[in-house]
């Protein structure tokens, strides 16, 4: 019986087809097209990724996952270039994504940003979201601000834990500027809230 | 009906049965081999077919690659049976064709290295149902020694209890010299003029395969 070709089953077998292994399909790159030259390299840095993450994870524990102890025997191997956050990101990225939670139409970057445990609360909200979309990671960090910002709507006044926190995290995002820099972002922004108002 | 031969490992018997297979269905009705592998053993064996044996049952053949979905659903109505033949290894080949098979054929042997390439192709038959949910999947044995049968065989047969979307046929095709020599000859075993003993069995093999996939028809 042939099948009904709705948009989304069309849709659905070029992503099956599409999926052909990596391994063998990149013996023979002049036979294919733009669109699977940019999928294979997607599909083999994000698998790259996730092994990297997961040996690594794998080797942390085997130091208890005490992490002064895995850095400083990272350290004397050939992985001793890679920076400890680099580290971090990729233990992290396998933590977060797995056959569950596959990284598909995911970039690595916004695989990242979902997978940094500063995100951890809202990740997997945002992960459902986002799978699939190929989404911008500017437009997922925005997402993640968003939602940090809802979860402090509807409270008109904040204990002082809050407080600190916000003043904390403003803090950190001009950190690089000099002090007048720093008074004049404020002094701006402190505006735009009153002329919101 | 279309019938797909399929494996993730190169040299796991698929020509070989999609070539006996097709001259056994060939006896009693129209059918299309169709060879997706670019590396073209089965076209080669329907060209000694044609040359050497004329007076065979006809085994009408194409060569097609990339998407095949599409051309094979186009060549359906013309044939009581397509069996498609692939390349050795995950490709666009194999995966349109699963998208519009009636019965997938795995063959592999019973070996740790063919079996492992099981769960992956699992995988792979799990997703095309979600287009194709009516596909029958079907493993078989393959190349099984004639000494060592019995212990090699039933190790195999318990791993593939993990794999409940791939149960595994009865028959299992013997490592049989007979198979090389007829497939070279653009033959099926079933058509041998050979009338040892190891011949009569691999005849039954075929004939046991043919009703396990499409006797019940
Ligand atoms: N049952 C068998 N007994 C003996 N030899 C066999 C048998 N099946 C296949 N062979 C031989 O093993 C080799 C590989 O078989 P075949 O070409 O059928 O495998 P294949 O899966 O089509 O390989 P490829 O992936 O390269 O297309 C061939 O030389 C074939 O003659
Ligand atoms: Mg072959």
């Amino acid at each position: 019986m042939a099948i009904k070709r709705s948009k989304d089953v069309e849709a659905l077998k070029q992503q099956f087809i599409n999926n052909v292994d990596v391994g063998t399909s990149l013996n023979n790159l002049t036979e294919l097209s733009n669109d699977q030259l940019v999928d294979q390299f997607v599909s083999i840095s994000q698998q790259a990724a996730l092994f990297q993450g997961r040996i690594l994870s794998e080797l942390r524990t085997r130091f208890g996952n005490d992490d002064r102890k895995f850095g400083e025997y990272i350290s004397t191997t050939i992985l001793s270039d890679i920076a400890s956050h680099t580290r971090t990101r990729l233990i992290n990225l396998a933590v977060f994504f797995d056959a569950d939670r596959p990284m598909d139409g995911i970039s690595l970057s916004v695989a990242y940003e979902i997978s940094a445990p500063k995100n951890a609360s809202k990740a997997i909200d945002i992960y459902s979201k986002v799978v699939g979309k190929k989404i911008s990671v500017a437009d997922v960090r925005n997402m993640f601000k968003k939602s940090e910002s809802n979860s402090y709507s509807g409270k008109v006044k904040s204990d002082a834990g809050v407080r600190n926190g916000v003043k904390k995290k403003i803090t950190s995002l001009i950190v690089g500027f000099d002090n007048k820099e720093k008074i004049s972002i404020l002094k701006e922004l402190i505006n735009e809230i009153k002329e919101a108002q | 009906m279309i019938i797909l031969i399929a494996s993730q490992k190169g040299g796991a018997g698929k020509t070989t049965i999609a070539t006996n297979l097709a001259a056994k269905l060939a006896i009693d009705s129209d059918v299309l081999l169709l060879d997706a592998d670019r590396q073209p053993s089965a076209t080669e064996w329907c060209i000694e077919r044609k040359e050497n044996h004329p007076k065979r049952p006809r085994v009408n053949c194409v060569q097609r690659y990339d998407d095949i979905d599409d051309t094979l659903d186009d060549l359906k109505d013309r044939y009581e049976y397509i069996v498609v033949d692939t390349p050795g290894k995950d490709s666009i080949e194999m995966r349109s064709a699963m998208l519009v098979a009636d019965i997938i054929i795995i063959p592999v042997r019973p070996s740790q290295t063919d079996l492992n390439t099981i769960p992956v192709v699992s995988r792979i038959i799990n997703q095309s149902k979600k287009i194709n949910p009516n596909v029958k999947v079907f493993g078989l044995l393959t190349m099984a020694s004639t000494n060592s049968q019995v212990k090699e065989i039933k190790e195999a047969t318990e791993f593939f209890l993990d794999f409940p979307s791939i149960p595994l046929l009865d028959v299992v095709i013997s490592d049989r010299k007979i198979y090389r020599d007829n497939m070279s000859e653009g033959l099926s075993v079933v058509e041998t003029g050979n009338l040892s003993d190891s011949a009569a069995k691999a005849k039954e093999e075929i004939n046991l395969l043919y009703k396990g996939i499409v006797g019940g028809h």
